[in-house]
């Protein structure tokens, strides 16, 4: 007698899953990447249309940093001219978005820097940074969530809380002066501004770092509590195995599948935070650019550093969820809830 | 017809109980007692701010610049002569005020958004979540950074960049909660009855996803209050020699080698208002019901 392979029999549809369908892997990258998509044309419209909140004519201002402050009246029209602001609002979007196509970002108001290549000139310290800051935020809570997961006494348990708690609540621009003030102004280990060496990169990447970590303890003390309840635990255990190879070898790879997950997407904010630590430390990222150009009131390098962010972030999270689906097939069962 | 209504109310009032009991719960809860306790004691600080702060935050006095504590300064003077005290209650009215101004600016917005978007659903609900999706889009506090530049620095736009930047957090929140509110037996029971619309969701749907909102709502007053002090840290928001803690810290960034406590007393300010303010949110979830601990957890 022959029996159903396994992937041949129905699952029974239950009341709780009437609407979780199961679809398969290339369908559910589609459908991420046609969303992200969707979101990056949204970011295009919202890093565009934004521009017209500073007071005042576009093509005056820009006239106003071009040649100072006495201004007569056919400089002006001349900027209008040759930046195109005479045609319509939207008109001016299409055309914005067709060079943007063509990943023409335009040239800096001030210095007339091609704004890409300025931002690409810049990404790689901003990357040193969020990616130092991503391992050490890693180094610091995966110990912490573990330890505070197994922990039997609660004062250690409190004291792993409390840190987490101060890791949420703490400023990053304030995390970065204690910084300073201890590792470089009182026992000058650490410089405290400058980029080149190892050394430098310590107190940027210990702030965005530590800011980091607290949210990622939390997670991973709450996914090991949850594996460690799984029946394959209580298996392993039963198996004779001793707590560390059931904790390390069964608990742990499970329980950082979410973690892992998490920690890609903080790339993100940790892009968002370089902002700050970026301008604390004086560090030569994407981050001090922005606001360096904002200061400048350079708009169309602050359009193109906000944008590139933006699509940055719109893409390492793409990445990380069909990363995610690869390794764990179950995540595109709950795709359309 | 009235016995439904009445049966609806019973089980409400049932729920008002188990609400007095949680409030005991929090009760119990030491640090989020200290938590609401702080900010009590914050909001005093900022209504009656001339009364308790010893000097005026803007009296300069030369003769008398970087002080350390004493019996006239209680918390040293400034680069200015400045007390350092009065400038730190003062700046608690404007901290306070931009997070709770901007927090009832966007959980006003975004709840409406989310309950229509949620309850409609259909087009709407789809271009609005996209909206979410794309706003949500540029990290921390990248936009807001970008708007308050462009609006030039001041209390105005400083409000006005966390409010339009702030508002679809609690759009998706809400938004999922009537999602599963919905389908629930007593909206359909309510619905028997075919009020309007407009009745359903006021009366049975926002009533039961209040809760969330009011723990993130709580969460969010203190990432506010850390988005504004960081922009007028980095000089765009709040500009001297208006006391305002963020920029406090930045005008004593050069004296942090001998005279760190310019910085320390801004800096820890932020810190403890925030502080607190989780520790009550936290509080809060752990009070109120199943659905708050759930859902803000998750976001």
């Amino acid at each position: 007698m022959e029996y159903p392979k396994a992937s041949e029999v129905k699952r029974p549809i239950s009341e709780n899953d009437r609407n979780i369908r199961r679809i398969s892997m290339w369908k559910y990258i589609a459908n991420r990447l046609a969303m992200v998509l969707i979101v990056i044309a949204g970011v295009t419209l919202v890093s565009f249309f934004a521009m017209y909140l500073a007071p005042g004519d576009p093509a005056e201002l820009i006239a106003l940093e071009r040649y100072g402050q006495d201004l007569d009246k056919s400089q002006i029209e001349s900027v209008r001219e040759a930046e195109g602001l005479d045609a319509p609002v939207y008109f001016q979007y299409f055309i914005w978005l067709d060079h943007l196509l063509h990943l023409d970002l335009g040239r800096s108001i001030i210095t007339s820097d091609d704004v890409l290549e300025e931002i690409l000139l810049k990404l790689p310290a901003t990357i040193e940074l969020t990616v130092a800051g991503l391992l050490i935020s890693l180094l610091i809570a995966l110990p912490i969530g573990v330890l505070s997961a197994f922990q039997k006494n609660i004062l250690l348990d409190n004291c792993c809380a409390f840190f987490s708690l101060i890791g949420i609540s703490i400023p990053n621009f304030w995390l970065g002066i204690l910084l300073i003030w201890l590792f470089s102004l009182t026992l000058h280990i650490f410089p405290s501004y400058g980029y080149g060496s190892l050394s430098h990169l310590t107190l940027p990447a210990l702030t965005l770092g530590i800011s980091m970590s607290s949210i990622t303890a939390r997670l991973t003390r709450a996914s090991l509590m949850e594996v460690m309840e799984k029946e394959y635990i209580l298996a392993a255990r039963a198996r004779g195995f001793d707590e560390y190879t059931v904790v390390l070898r069964h608990a742990l790879k499970n329980a950082l599948l979410p973690v892992v997950t998490f920690a890609g997407m903080q790339l993100g904010y940790l892009l968002g935070g370089a902002v700050i630590v970026e301008t604390i430390f004086s560090w030569p990222g994407i981050g001090k650019l922005l606001v360096d150009s904002i200061f400048a009131r350079d708009f169309s390098m602050v359009q193109g550093c906000v944008l590139f962010i933006a699509v940055l972030f719109s893409l390492s999270s793409l990445a990380v969820d069909i990363l995610y689906a690869v390794l764990d097939p179950r995540i595109r069962y709950d795709m359309y809830d | 017809m009235t016995c439904m209504t009445e049966n609806i109310k019973m089980t409400e009032k049932s729920s008002m109980n188990e609400k007095r009991l949680s409030l005991w719960e929090f009760g119990k809860n030491r640090l989020a007692l200290f938590g609401i306790l702080f900010i009590a004691i914050l909001c005093f600080l900022a209504l009656f701010a001339p009364y308790i702060s010893p000097n005026d935050p803007f009296a300069q006095k030369l003769d008398k610049r970087l002080l350390g504590p004493c019996h006239e300064y209680p918390l040293g003077t400034d680069e200015f002569g400045r007390c350092i005290f009065s400038r730190v209650i003062y700046g608690t009215r404007i901290s306070l005020g931009i997070g709770i101004l901007v927090v009832a600016a966007t959980s006003i917005a975004g709840t409406s958004l989310g309950l229509l978007s949620g309850y409609k659903g259909g087009l709407f609900d789809e271009i609005l979540m996209r909206g979410v999706d794309v706003m949500l889009a540029f990290p921390n506090i990248i936009l807001a950074l970008m708007i308050a530049g462009l609006l030039g620095p001041g209390f105005l736009s400083v409000v006005l960049s966390l409010s339009l930047t702030q508002w679809p957090v609690y759009a998706r929140l809400v938004r999922g909660q009537v999602l599963s509110l919905k389908k629930r037996d007593f909206v359909e029971a309510a619905r028997a009855l075919r009020p309007s619309n407009f009745y359903i969701m006021r009366k049975h749907i926002l009533p039961n996803c209040m809760e969330p909102v009011i723990v993130l709502g709580t969460l969010e007053i203190a990432h506010v209050i850390i988005f504004a002090s960081a922009l007028s840290f980095l000089g765009l928001g709040i500009q001297p020699p208006t006391p305002e803690w963020g920029s406090m810290l930045k005008s004593g960034i050069p004296y942090l080698r001998t005279y760190p406590h310019l910085c320390f007393v801004p800096g820890l300010m932020i810190m403890l208002t925030v502080f607190a303010l989780n520790f009550a949110a936290d509080g809060l979830r752990a009070s109120l019901g199943q659905y708050a601990k759930q859902e803000v957890l998750d976001r």
